[in-house]
């Protein structure tokens, strides 16, 4: 099927506050995000993620360039039955329950009505909504209406999920099934384009990411092409070793944490690794853990926005 | 879900005592007013008549009130039958009865009761009769098929300003219009006689006599048409 | 339809709004006070109370639309529940247009309510509820059109207060510009008579509307007048409704 999602040169600009000042809220953006495979769009806040967003569910209008979505522009109303979008913090019809809310979702979608019922009892359970449907949604929790989100972008079964920052106001439970819904949707053919401002959610579940830093794309690609595949520290946790021998370690690595009975050292280096697992054996120390690292996101993000603020100077 | 249940029936309840004690606050108020107009009656009413003066006209009243104009006009009526009440009560002086009619005119001029009503006690009770006859006049041309005003006029020019003629042709309207009494049509007659038209007197008795079918009816045309011939013979 | 959708959710929600059933109470006790004047219209309670009732009918449900419109569009933004609904396979116009007769079936509603109550007040006091009085109330029906539609026109871009004051401005001059352009020929300047002209065709006309007098006093009122009036809502509230549409069409959210 090709690309899902096509942007040339998006701009967009506002006008805000009594001079009406013009701010550029994203400068033209060129991205792709491919059919079957679920996009993390990452960037901190206030980058462009939500306007890009609101652009390609018609929420907004660009000031210039172009956005596709499924082939088509994205201001043609029809395609929309292909999107599923949950915005930044739901919010919904307070006083529907949410059979209700979902029953206006799906009519409004245009999904036939004799697949109401069936479609609504599905994604409630699926989202494990079903043992609140008589309540109102003015009741619900923040991760309630969270969950609620979610069964609304999904009732109509579209092609395209749209998510802006899913994984607010979600606990750890809650951040869990998430990704496994995510995943499933995967599974299902079907393809995601979700933003954070969460580099774990990422690094996790995402096929390919985009980084948004002031309104312009400073990286696209796979993770590991991002971040390169090379190993680029150890972390070895020993036990029962005494004060003395830590000085000795001290002298193979420049980071060496001791914390009550337990020492993390960290060496950049397979030769270092050896050495130091020598010296465990000498001293009939005990080794806990030795987990190699990559170079993580966040390091990597770091680094960009820094170069980004360099660049600025 | 027990507990949710729960949570709404205490929320129910803090509601019901809210609004209870919203209605007994209410209800509160109500009481120490209504002992405050007891202990203050007498300025209480000074002042709705002080209110009544800075009523303001009919003219300028109409357009504010927008499509509300029959309400308002209607409360108008209620606070006028008021103000009568109580100057019929006391003082037997009516000093803002004509303003606040000449509003209402404005306000409905198809009120027809209230012009009638208006009319009258004007005339009589607060011998305002020239503002009387403004108020039935103006009544009359909104309401042209209403016998009741015109005769009102005919009465109090018969009655009040002893204009014979006039009252005669007033009568003589009234007679005509839908669902009037019979009688006005001779009251019509009795006018011009008095008044010293002869020649309309002696005309309106004979389409009594013709129109009729009652006996006693045109013996009392037989009588009065002959007593006019003889006046009018004399007179000659 | 979709369409559909918009117009029954914006007729619960005004159901289960609390102003709604608030003003519906407030109408009905208004009405049924009417008996307490009974005894203090010295003759003239037939004419008091249907003017009450007529007067209360037209009020209140001017209030529920004023009130009630002036937030609907507006709030739907605030509260950002728009945001799932435009996202959808809907047009911007649809959304309008769902929104305003969604409205106007509340206010059918609350005619159809204190109609009833109204008449049902009526036969208890004894009074021949003359069918004349419906026709008032389907006078104020439609002139609820144009104020519904105004009322939605305010809410795509100003807040809730702000558009109820506009729409009770425009609600209250639409029944003085007959009697401005009255008075503006009797003065006899050019100028002044220009502005009432502009006036009296730009804003609603909403004096047409009123036939309250008319119908308590039984006067006849010729059936040309019923149809104009129809024709004269059907393409005012159009005008005001394409200009919200295209108004909210080029919205950013």
């Amino acid at each position: 099927m090709g690309k899902v999602i096509v942007t040339e040169n998006l701009t967009k600009e506002y006008r805000t506050g009594f001079k009406m000042q013009k701010i550029r809220a994203i400068e033209n953006l060129n991205l792709e995000v491919e059919a079957r495979e679920i996009f993390g769009f990452l960037g901190p806040n206030g980058a462009g993620k939500t306007t890009t967003i609101k652009i390609l569910v018609g929420l907004a209008q660009p000031t210039s360039g172009k956005a596709t979505v499924l082939g088509k522009p994205c201001t043609d109303v029809e395609i929309k039955r292909q999107i599923g979008y949950l915005p930044e913090s739901p919010y919904f019809y307070e006083y529907l329950n949410p059979v209700e809310y979902l029953k206006l979702c799906a009519q409004l979608s245009g999904l036939p009505s004799d697949d109401h019922a069936k479609q609504i009892t599905k994604l409630l359970k699926l989202v494990r909504l079903d043992a609140f449907e008589k309540m109102k949604i003015r009741g619900f929790s923040r991760g309630m209406l969270q969950r609620l989100g979610i069964a609304q972008a999904l009732i109509h079964d579209p092609e395209l999920v749209i998510l802006d920052e899913p994984m607010g106001g979600l606990d750890p439970i809650g951040r869990r099934e998430f990704r496994d819904i995510i995943l499933n949707l995967k599974t299902q053919g079907k393809t995601v384009f979700f933003s954070t401002h969460i580099l774990a959610d990422v690094e996790m579940i995402c096929d390919r990411v985009g980084i948004l830093l002031n309104g312009k794309l400073i990286n696209i690609g796979r993770l590991d092409e991002i971040l390169g595949a090379e190993i680029e520290t150890f972390e070895i946790v020993i036990k029962n070793i005494d004060r003395k021998m830590v000085k000795v370690l001290e002298r193979l690595s420049d980071k060496v944490i001791p914390s009550e009975d337990k020492v993390l050292i960290e060496v950049k280096t397979e030769e270092e690794v050896e050495r130091i697992m020598a010296i465990v054996r000498e001293v009939n120390a005990k080794l806990i853990s030795l987990l190699p690292r990559r170079k993580t996101l966040e390091d990597h993000f770091m680094r960009e926005i820094q170069k980004e603020r360099l660049k600025e100077i | 879900m027990g507990k949710f249940i729960n949570h709404q029936f205490k929320n129910l309840i803090t509601r019901f005592f809210i609004v209870a004690s919203v209605f007994f606050c209410g209800f509160l108020i109500w009481l120490v007013q209504f002992n405050l107009d007891l202990s203050r009656h007498k300025s209480f009413r000074i002042r709705l008549v002080e209110e009544l003066m800075y009523f303001p006209s009919g003219k300028f009243l109409k357009p504010v009130v927008i499509e509300y104009q029959t309400a308002v006009a209607d409360l108008v009526w209620l606070r006028a039958i008021q103000y009568y009440g109580e100057h019929l009560m006391s003082d037997h002086k009516y000093e803002y009865l004509d303003h606040i009619f000449d509003i209402l005119s404005y306000l409905d001029p198809r009120f027809s009761g209230a012009h009638h009503f208006g009319a009258l006690i004007l005339a009589w009770d607060a011998r305002q009769v020239q503002e009387a006859l403004k108020l039935i006049h103006r009544g009359i041309e909104y309401n042209p098929l209403d016998w009741q005003l015109v005769f009102d006029a005919a009465f109090i020019n018969y009655m009040l300003t002893k204009d014979y003629l006039t009252a005669g042709y007033y009568f003589e309207i009234a007679s005509k219009l839908p669902e009037t009494w019979r009688i006005t049509e001779r009251w019509a007659a009795f006018s011009f006689e008095k008044g010293g038209n002869i020649d309309l007197a002696l005309e309106i008795w004979l389409q009594i006599f013709n129109n009729t079918e009652n006996r006693k009816l045109k013996e009392l045309a037989e009588r009065n048409i002959a007593k006019l011939l003889q006046q009018k013979a004399t007179k000659d | 339809m979709r369409v559909n959708g918009i117009i029954l959710n914006t007729f619960r929600e005004a159901i289960r709004d609390k102003i709604f059933i608030t003003i519906i109470i407030f109408a009905v006790i208004v009405m049924g006070s009417s008996k307490v004047v009974q005894p203090l219209a010295l003759g003239q309670e037939e004419k008091v109370i249907k003017d009450i009732g007529l007067n209360s009918i037209t009020l209140f449900t001017v209030l529920i639309a004023v009130l009630v419109g002036g937030r609907l569009v507006y709030k739907e933004i605030e509260k950002r529940t728009i945001y799932l609904i435009i996202s959808r396979p809907i047009h911007r116009w649809q959304f309008i247009i769902g929104k305003y007769f969604g409205l106007l079936l509340v206010i059918f509603e609350s005619l159809l309510i204190m109609a009833c109550v109204f008449y049902l007040i009526l036969v208890l006091l004894g009074i021949t509820p003359s069918l004349n009085l419906l026709l008032s109330i389907l006078m104020t029906f439609f002139e609820l059109w144009i104020i519904t539609a105004l009322a939605i026109f305010f809410s795509t871009f100003s807040s809730p207060i702000t558009s109820s004051i506009f729409t009770f401005a425009i609600y209250f001059l639409g029944h003085l510009t007959r009697d401005f352009r009255a008075f503006a020929i009797a003065t006899k300047s050019p100028s002044t008579k220009v502005i009432a002209d502009i006036l009296y065709y730009l804003l609603p006309n909403l004096a047409n509307f009123n036939i309250k007098a008319e119908v308590v006093h039984n006067i006849y009122l010729e059936p040309k007048i019923f149809i104009l009036t129809i024709a004269y809502t059907v393409l005012y509230s159009t005008i005001v409704l394409i200009f919200s549409c295209l108004l909210f069409q080029k919205k950013d959210f």
